[in-house]
C-alpha cells in the first residue's frame, strides 16, 4: 500500500478522491476542493449551491470510477461509500480508502453525517474547518424538536404519477425530518437507502397528513407541471387541504451539510408558531 | 397447434370449468381486497357519486377498480396479441415479449423520456405503439428470407431483444438519473390513480378484438402454404399483415400503459389448447377472457398483504407463474414443430495454410499491443510505455477478456455444433442465466461481498442450471431444440427477476446493473489468472471432442452407426459449454452475443471442420472481446463502457444482418 498509513495526519493541502458525493460535500464544508470527482456532472448539478470547481477532475461513472486514471492522479485518500465495497480491493492498491457509511448501511444519516465530518477534523485538523463543523453541528442542535409534531410524507416525484418515491427513516431527508421533530407519515417497507417506490393510491390513505417535495430542478418542475392536471393528485389530502411543500433543490444522497439547510427549511416551514 | 385442416370440433367443458375456476377465485380474492379498502357496505354509494366521496370510498372507485379493470384488459389484450402471432407465424411460442415486440415499446418509451420529454404529453400510447411496430417489423424483415421457420422468428427475436435491452442498459448508463423509470416499466406494475388507462386500453383491445373475430375465417387459413390460401383468392401477405398490425397495437397499448408482462401471451393461449380449445373461434372467444382472469388472480394474489406489503410488481409475478407453464409447454412439444435448421452446406471451403497462420498470430500480437499501450490520459491520446500501468491496470482486463471471448468462442461452436443450429449460442442455452441468478441471490445473502464470493455465486448458478438442463435434456435425448427452449424459458425468468430487483432502487440496484451490461472493469490480477487458465486448458482438451462433433455433424442416425452414443456425446459436450460459459460469464455477464458472432464470423470464413472451426472460432472470440474492452476503455474517457455492452450492440445488427443474408 502507497500513500500514507490510516489514521495519519494528512499535509496540509491534500489530493483527495470522491467517489462517494456526501463526503465530497463535507470536504468542501471543511475547506478542501476534492482533486477527483466521480460523475462530476452528477455532482454539479445535483448540489448546484456549490461554487465552481475548475481544478477538480471527473473520474466517470459512481459505479465504475476510472481506476487507471485515479492511480495516475496518485491521491492521498479515497473516500468511497460503505455500501459500494465491491472495488474495495482495487482501490485499496491505488491509495488508502476510508468509507463514508452515511448513506446505505442503516442507521441515522444525520448523526453518520456528523461523525463522518468529525472524523475528517482528525485527519486534516484546520481552525476553519474545525469552526465550520461545529458551526454546522450547532445549527443542528438548535433544530433539534423545533417544528410542530406532525406527520409528514417526502416524496420524490416520478415520470409516471401513478407511483412516487417516499422517503423513511434510513434516508437523509428522513432523518433530518425526525431531528426536527416531524413525524415520517410513511411506516411501510423502503430499500437500503431509506425509501420506496410506492403507487400514488398509498398516499391518500392517511388524512391530516403534509406532503414535501423534495426538489431535483428541472425534473421536479417538470413533474409538478404535469400533476396539476391529475384529479387523484388532487384528491389527495394534504394537496386539498393545501399542505403541500415544495422543497428548495435537496441533494438526498448529501451529507452534514445538505441535512442541515434542509432540516433548517423543515423547521421554518413546519414552524411550532405557525 | 391445430396443423390439419380438418379439424375435429374441440370439447370445451374442462377449459370453461377453469375459466369459471379462475374467475371465482380472482373474484373471492378481488372481493376480499376490494372489503379491505372499502366495507361492502358502503360500495352502492360509493359507485353512485365517485366524485366527491370519503377517502376510502375515492381508493376504491379511483384506484382499486380501475386496477382490476387494467388488470383484466391486460391480460386479455396481452392473450390475444399473443393468440394472433401464433396463428400469423404458425409459431406456438410467439408472443410479445419473445418477438422483441415489448423491449421495442420500452425502448422508445425509454429514448422519449431522456431526449424528448415533451412528446411523452402526447401519451405513451403512441410512442410504444411506434417502437412495438418498429421491433417486430426487424424481427419480421430479417425473417422474412429464412423461410420464418418458427426457431428463426424465436432467435431473431431474442436477439433483437437482447439488443434492445443493450440500448436501454446504455441510456441509462450515460442517464443514471432515468434508470428508475425504466425500472418500472420492466417490472410491469399496475398501480392506477384513473380510468383514463383503463379506457384506453379497453378501446384498443376491442377494436383489435373486432378485427380478429371479422377476421377469424380467413386467419385460419394462414394454417395452410400460402399457395393453397392464394388459390382461395385471399392474398396472404395482407392477411398477415393486418393480423401483425393488431396484434402489435394491442400489446404496444399494453406496455404503454403498464409496462412488461412477460409469458401472458404465450402461456394462455396454450392453455387454453391444451384444455380443449381447438379452433381459432373458440381460441379467440377463450383465450382473452382466460388471460384476462388470470391476470386478475395473479394481480389480487400480489395485492394481498401477505405477499411483501403489495411490493412485488404483477409483471414478475406473472412470469414467475408463467415459467413452468413454458417448460411443461416445451416437454409435450413434439419433435418438429420447432426444428432447426439443417447445416447448409458453405459454397467455398478455405484451406488454411501456415501463411494464414502466421498472418493471425502476427495480427493478434499486433491487437495486443495496441491495446495494452494505446490508452487516454488525463491530457488526451497517449501511447503509453509504462510498464507499471500497463500491467497493473491494463493487463488485467485485457488478459480476462480474451480469455472470456475464447471461452465463448469455443463453447459457441460446441453449442451450435451439437444443437445442429446455427443461431443457437451459449447464452441462449440459459448458462449465462444461470450465474446471473447466483450473483441475485447473493445480493439477497449478503451485503457486504467480495468479487470472490461472486464469482462463486456465479460459478454455482451457472452449474445448477446446466445441471436442469441435463436432467430435462436427457430425457429428451438432448434434442437440440428442447435444450434451446430450456435456455428461452430461463432466461425470462431471470430477466424478470432481475428486472425486480433493480425496480427496488437500492444499493444493489447498481450492482445488477453493472452485472447485466457486463464489465470487465472489477477483474483482478487474480481473476484474469483463473479465466485464463480456464482458457487455456479448454483448449487444451477441445481436441478429444473433435470426433464426436464430426459424427454428429453426419445426423443422429449416422453418428450412432458409426458407433456414437450420441445421448452421451452430447451430454459432455453441453457440460464442457456450460463450464466454459460460465467462466467467461463472470468476466462479461449474461448478454455478450460473443458465443453467437464468433462462430459465424468463422462459418463465413469458410472453415467448417470441427475442430479447426473451434480454433478459429476462439481466436476470432478472443480479438472481438479485446477490441471491445479498449474501446470501452477510451471511447468515452474518463467513464467506461462495458465490453459486453460493446459486444453486443455490435454483434446484435451484425447477427441480424447475417441472419437476413441466409437465404
Amino acid at each position: 500500500m502507497r500513500g500514507l498509513p490510516a489514521g495519519a495526519a494528512f499535509s496540509a493541502q491534500p489530493r483527495l478522491a470522491a467517489i462517494d458525493w456526501a463526503a465530497a460535500e463535507t470536504l468542501i464544508a471543511i475547506g478542501i476542493t476534492p482533486a477527483a470527482i466521480a460523475d462530476l456532472g452528477g455532482f454539479r448539478a445535483s448540489f448546484s449551491h456549490l461554487p465552481e470547481m475548475n481544478g477538480t477532475v471527473d473520474l466517470g461513472s459512481t459505479w465504475e470510477p476510472n481506476l487507471e486514471l485515479l492511480d495516475r492522479l496518485k491521491p492521498d485518500a479515497i473516500y468511497l461509500p460503505a455500501w459500494s465495497s465491491l472495488s474495495l480491493a482495487q482501490l485499496s492498491d491505488i491509495a488508502p480508502v476510508r468509507l463514508c457509511d452515511i448513506h446505505g448501511t442503516g442507521g441515522d444519516p444525520t448523526e453518520r453525517a456528523l461523525r463522518f465530518a468529525e472524523s475528517l477534523l482528525v485527519d486534516f485538523p484546520s481552525p476553519s474547518g474545525e469552526a465550520a463543523i461545529r458551526q454546522l453541528d450547532e445549527r443542528l442542535a438548535q433544530l433539534a424538536g423545533k417544528a410542530k409534531p406532525q406527520p409528514v410524507f417526502l416524496l420524490n416525484l416520478r415520470s409516471s404519477n401513478r407511483f412516487v418515491n417516499v422517503y423513511a427513516g434510513g434516508s437523509l431527508p428522513g432523518s433530518a425530518l425526525m431531528h426536527v421533530g416531524l413525524q415520517n407519515a410513511w411506516q411501510g417497507p423502503v430499500n437500503g437507502f431509506g425509501f420506496a417506490s410506492i403507487g400514488t393510491e398509498k398516499l391518500l390513505q392517511a388524512s391530516d397528513v403534509s406532503i414535501v417535495i423534495l426538489n431535483q430542478n428541472d425534473r421536479t418542475a417538470e413533474m409538478l407541471a404535469r400533476l396539476n392536471d391529475s384529479k387523484f393528485w388532487s384528491a389527495i389530502p394534504a394537496v386539498r387541504a393545501g399542505k403541500i411543500h415544495v422543497s428548495p433543490p435537496v441533494s438526498v444522497f448529501g451529507g452534514l451539510v445538505s441535512a442541515t439547510t434542509f432540516a433548517e427549511w423543515l423547521a421554518v416551514t413546519f414552524d411550532k408558531a405557525a | 397447434m391445430a396443423k390439419s385442416v380438418e379439424r375435429r370440433p374441440g370439447n370445451c367443458y374442462p377449459l370453461a370449468l377453469f375459466v369459471l375456476l379462475v374467475g371465482l377465485l380472482g373474484l373471492l380474492l378481488a372481493l376480499d381486497n376490494l372489503q379491505r379498502v372499502l366495507p361492502i357496505s358502503a360500495w352502492p354509494n360509493a359507485l353512485s357519486s365517485p366524485r366527491q366521496g370519503s377517502i376510502p370510498e375515492l381508493l376504491f372507485s379511483w384506484a382499486a377498480l380501475p386496477r382490476l379493470a387494467v388488470a383484466f384488459l391486460c391480460g386479455a389484450a396481452l392473450s390475444l396479441s399473443g393468440l394472433l402471432f401464433q396463428q400469423t407465424l404458425r409459431n406456438p411460442l410467439a408472443e410479445p415479449t419473445t418477438l422483441g415486440t415489448s423491449a421495442g415499446a420500452q425502448v422508445a418509451l425509454l429514448a422519449a423520456l431522456v431526449w424528448a420529454p415533451g412528446l411523452l404529453g402526447i401519451g405513451q400510447g403512441p410512442i410504444a405503439i411506434t417502437g412495438a411496430a418498429v421491433a417486430t417489423a426487424a424481427v419480421f424483415g430479417i425473417c422474412a428470407g429464412a423461410g420464418r421457420s418458427p426457431i428463426t422468428v424465436i432467435l431473431a427475436g431474442l436477439v433483437v431483444n437482447l439488443t434492445l435491452g443493450t440500448i436501454s442498459a446504455i441510456i441509462i448508463l450515460l442517464y443514471p438519473e432515468r434508470g428508475e423509470d425504466l425500472a418500472q416499466w420492466q417490472a410491469g406494475r399496475l398501480e392506477q390513480t384513473s380510468w383514463t388507462p383503463a379506457l384506453g386500453l379497453s378501446l384498443c383491445l376491442f377494436i383489435g378484438w373486432a378485427i380478429a373475430a371479422f377476421l377469424c375465417r380467413s386467419l385460419r387459413l394462414l394454417e395452410m402454404d400460402d399457395a393453397v390460401i392464394t388459390s382461395l383468392g385471399m392474398k396472404p401477405a395482407w392477411l398477415r399483415g393486418i393480423s401483425l398490425a393488431v396484434a402489435t397495437v394491442v400489446a404496444g397499448s399494453v406496455i404503454a400503459t403498464v409496462g412488461t408482462i412477460g409469458f401472458v401471451g404465450l402461456a394462455v393461449p396454450a392453455l387454453a389448447r391444451a384444455l380443449g380449445a381447438r379452433d381459432l373461434r373458440s381460441l379467440l372467444v377463450w383465450s382473452p377472457l382466460l388471460g384476462g382472469l388470470l391476470l386478475v388472480l395473479a394481480d389480487q394474489i400480489v395485492q394481498l398483504p401477505a405477499m411483501m406489503n403489495g411490493q412485488l410488481p404483477t409483471g414478475t409475478f406473472a412470469s414467475l407463474l408463467g415459467a413452468p407453464v413454458l417448460l411443461a409447454l416445451i416437454s409435450r412439444t413434439k419433435a418438429g414443430a420447432v426444428r432447426p435448421q439443417p447445416a447448409r452446406t458453405v459454397p467455398h471451403r478455405m484451406r488454411i495454410s501456415a501463411t494464414h497462420l502466421l498472418g493471425i498470430f502476427a495480427a493478434v500480437v499486433l491487437l495486443i499491443v495496441i491495446g495494452l499501450a494505446l490508452g487516454r490520459g488525463p491530457s488526451g491520446w497517449e501511447w503509453s510505455t509504462d510498464m507499471d500501468l500497463i500491467i497493473r491496470w491494463r493487463a488485467p482486463r485485457a488478459a480476462a477478456s480474451i480469455s472470456a471471448g475464447v471461452l465463448l468462442g469455443i463453447s459457441g461452436v460446441m453449442v451450435q455444433r451439437v444443437t445442429a443450429n446455427p443461431m443457437a449460442s451459449p447464452e441462449v442455452m440459459g448458462i449465462s442465466a444461470g450465474a446471473t441468478l447466483g450473483a441475485i441471490a447473493l445480493l439477497f445473502l449478503s451485503t457486504s461481498f467480495t468479487s470472490g464470493n461472486l464469482l462463486a455465486a456465479c460459478a454455482v448458478g451457472s452449474l445448477l442450471v446446466t445441471s436442469v438442463i441435463i436432467i430435462v435434456g436427457r430425457r429428451a435425448n438432448f434434442a437440440p431444440d428442447s435444450i434451446v427452449l430450456i435456455g428461452i424459458a430461463l432466461s425470462t425468468v431471470v430477466g424478470a427477476i432481475g428486472a425486480f430487483v433493480i425496480a427496488m432502487g437500492g444499493p444493489a440496484r447498481s450492482l445488477l446493473l453493472t452485472w447485466f451490461s457486463g464489465s470487465t472493469y472489477r477483474v483482478t490480477q487474480d481473476m484474469a489468472t483463473l479465466v485464463a487458465a480456464l482458457a487455456i486448458l479448454g483448449l487444451l482438451v477441445v481436441p478429444l471432442f473433435n470426433r464426436p462433433l464430426e459424427l454428429l455433424g453426419l445426423g443422429e442416425d449416422g453418428a450412432r452407426a458409426l458407433g456414437l452414443r450420441v445421448g452421451r456425446a452430447r451430454g459432455a459436450i453441453i457440460l464442457y459449454s456450460a463450464i466454459a460459459t460460465a467462466g467467461a460469464t463472470i468476466i462479461v455477464g449474461p448478454a455478450s452475443f460473443v458465443g453467437l458472432l464468433a462462430p459465424h464470423m468463422v462459418r463465413q470464413l469458410g472453415i467448417c471442420r470441427a475442430l479447426p472451426q473451434i480454433v478459429a472460432s476462439a481466436i476470432a472470440g478472443g480479438a472481438l472481446m479485446l477490441i471491445a474492452d479498449w474501446i470501452g476503455r477510451t471511447l468515452i474517457f474518463p467513464w467506461q463502457m462495458p465490453a459486453g455492452l460493446l459486444t453486443a450492440l455490435i454483434g446484435g445488427p451484425l447477427f441480424l444482418y447475417s441472419m437476413r443474408q441466409r437465404r
